[in-house]
């Protein structure tokens, strides 16, 4: 294992969302941003198991999705900054794209992309290569419809799809107690459906490089879709930059039990612990990735702004014609 | 060949033109494949390509358009509504995702995808399956809404969209499939097209209300009373130019609305003409305002019956109104011809 290489991505996501977090009070992120800092290990280890011809979707919460596909930084910068980004400043953080990495889109509606994963999954069936398009969603898009219907299709067609529930327990506000039944256990309910299934701890980045090389095995080798569910939990608020625990939404106890789970200290630890790295190298480590990100973030302020006129002829796609 | 052929026939043709010319293109919808095939339209071509690229799908509307949208970002896709109400249930893929896929990306993004939609009319077809809402697709930026009327146009209509990188609705009316009309290919769709002169007014129709724009010109030659009339296939985007200068010459308007009044695409050209500084005189004849009752004997109140449309149109243009329609009457409001049984 690339241990290096993997502490690096953890970083390259937390010190992105960090640096919109402690910027955004300046007002010049103009736009909501749904930070995934404590989340980031599902996304930090995408690249160890998949390749840039596996696609994938994400949600409103998709920063870390993308940095993880491997996505370029700076055009996200750009983009949540209302530059010329990855989305021509039209997007904005909620609908990222890099399709020289395989990341497609993001969406802002919940469940709203999980069709359009399994698209193109049956774009990747028809080409009868081995590749496999990867679908993150949260907790609350498996209440949708959309989310059964398009399960029910996968499980039809034996589509390569990989469904990626990042469940971080609350829907904004709302927790998993007033949105599902109490013995409502996604899992069973997905097997019943016809699509393997498992859970893993989505803040130890051991488990889940291990479930998804699980899950690619599988898809490959039985020709049909996999479900994972990661347990896991967001640091701060569900949109904004800040602590949002002062509105009590949550018990102080799971608050702090998760804080204790952090992805990235528990990685640090291991490989403190197994003596891998010392501390003094990973404080090293966070430091270069911390000037890093901020040095990208300090170019992206360069990007142009867009030009309305030229925005306004994307409207329709009169390119190819 | 024989042409002409049948509308259901000239869908069938476009798709089978389409299918055959790009093997990545699939054709999905309820009903695709099964013994009625979509009113006859896809009949065959399972057999044909294979049940790989054509086929029947799960009741999953919404899904199914991300899907179409997914599919699209690499290849094309068409899907089939067997009504439009159905669709109703896909409108978050449709404007959410469909329409701004290559707005939203900055141009990076865009999917083929191309809807078809039928819209019913009587025999019972009630307030869930006679629903027409082109002017709320209207409205919806990033998407193109045709509304063809004829064999030819649904021909070239179809098989363009599919090429076309833009997400495509074709609003089908299933009172149209059984006429027959010569088709030829084309290198480009119309969006809106003449298809009589005359100077009394300008009659725009849009449509199944294209097939009562003839009929008003057969019995208004009675009298040799001639107008412009004007077939709107171009839903979205509109374009009103063609009916401005048509309208500048016959200063009458006569806008046959396939849908109900308010809000519609019949007052939204109304209003666009009247902001070209046109100074004219108009009216609208469409449903009345509301959602068709099943029952046989409510529902010929609903829709604008021939008899009762020349008799508008006599006293718009304050003319006598001594025409005789009753060729041209249906005895039966609620069939499109004798041999009509429905069910849907």
């Amino acid at each position: 294992m690339k241990y290096r290489k993997v502490l690096q991505n953890l970083f390259l996501i937390r010190k992105t969302e960090e640096l919109i977090s402690k910027e955004y009070h300046k007002n010049i992120f103009r736009c909501p941003v749904h930070l995934s800092i404590g989340q980031e290990a599902i996304s930090a280890a995408i690249n160890f198991v998949f390749n840039s011809k596996d696609l994938a979707v994400s949600s409103h919460r998709a920063h870390a999705h993308y940095i993880g596909k491997g996505g370029n930084i700076k055009n996200m910068f750009a983009e949540i900054l209302g530059l010329k980004g990855c989305s021509g400043g039209i997007g904005g953080s909620m609908h990222l794209t890099d399709k020289s990495v395989g990341f497609i889109s993001s969406s802002a509606i919940v469940g709203n992309s999980i069709p359009v994963g399994v698209g193109l999954s049956l774009s990747q069936k028809m080409e009868n290569k081995k590749n496999l398009t990867l679908i993150f969603f949260g907790d609350g898009a498996t209440e949708q419809g959309v989310f059964f219907e398009s399960v029910n299709f996968s499980a039809l067609k034996n589509l390569p799809t990989l469904f990626i529930c990042e469940d971080n327990k609350y829907s904004v506000y709302s927790s998993l107690s007033v949105r599902q039944p109490e013995n409502r256990d996604i899992l069973k309910v997905v097997k019943k459906m016809g699509i393997e299934a498992i859970e893993a701890d989505g803040n130890n980045i051991f488990q889940v490089i291990k479930t998804y090389q699980k899950a690619k095995k599988y898809i490959f080798s039985k020709k049909k879709p996999f479900f994972i569910k990661f347990n896991t939990y967001r640091y701060v608020e569900h949109c904004g930059p800040y602590d949002d625990d002062n509105l009590n939404y949550r018990p102080k106890k799971e608050i702090k039990r998760w804080k204790r789970k952090c992805p990235i200290s528990f990685f640090s630890n291991y490989l403190v612990k197994k003596n891998i790295m010392k501390n003094k190298q990973i404080v090293a480590l966070e430091k270069e990735i911390e000037n890093y990100i901020h040095n990208l973030y300090k170019n992206s302020k360069n990007y142009p702004r867009p030009n309305f006129s030229t925005t306004k002829k994307l409207i329709y796609n009169e390119k190819s014609r | 060949m024989k042409n002409p052929v049948k509308f259901k026939t000239a869908i069938n043709l476009a798709l089978q033109r389409a299918l055959k010319k790009d093997k990545d293109i699939l054709l999905m919808g309820l009903g695709v494949g099964d013994p009625k095939n979509i009113f006859e339209t896809t009949t065959g071509l399972q057999e044909k390509f294979g049940k790989k690229r054509v086929f029947d799908v799960p009741c999953s509307e919404n899904a199914l358009t991300g899907i179409c949208v997914g599919y699209g970002l690499k290849k094309k896709a068409i899907l089939t509504h067997q009504r439009f109400d159905f669709m109703l249930l896909s409108f978050d893929q449709i404007i959410n995702n469909a329409a701004k896929i290559h707005f939203m990306y900055g141009g990076n993004l865009q999917s083929n995808i191309t809807i078809r939609a039928i819209v019913g009319k009587g025999w019972g077809q009630g307030p869930t399956h006679s629903q027409n809402f082109q002017a709320m697709l209207g409205s919806v930026p990033g998407l193109k809404v045709y509304f063809p009327f004829n064999s030819n146009d649904i021909f070239n209509i179809l098989y363009h969209s599919i090429f076309d990188p833009n997400p495509v609705i074709i609003i089908e009316h299933r009172w149209l499939y059984e006429l027959e009309s010569k088709i030829k290919f084309q290198k480009k769709i119309k969006s809106v097209e003449k298809v009589s002169s005359g100077n009394k007014g300008t009659i725009v129709c849009i449509g199944n209300t294209v097939l009562d724009a003839y009929i008003l010109k057969k019995i208004f030659s009675q009298k040799k009373i001639k107008f412009d009339i004007i077939k709107i296939l171009s839903i979205n985007p509109l374009k009103v130019d063609m009916i401005a200068k048509s309208v500048k010459k016959t200063k009458n308007l006569i806008l046959l609305e396939p849908t109900h009044k308010s809000m519609s695409v019949s007052s939204e050209i109304l209003a666009r003409v009247h902001t070209s500084g046109v100074l004219f005189r108009s009216k609208i004849i469409s449903n009345e305002e509301m959602s068709v009752p099943t029952s046989f004997y409510l529902s010929d109140k609903v829709y604008p019956q021939i008899k009762k449309t020349v008799k508008i149109i006599c006293n718009f243009l304050s003319i006598n109104s001594k025409f005789d329609t009753s060729k041209y009457s249906y005895k039966l409001h609620d069939i499109p011809n004798k041999n009509f049984r429905g069910p849907f």
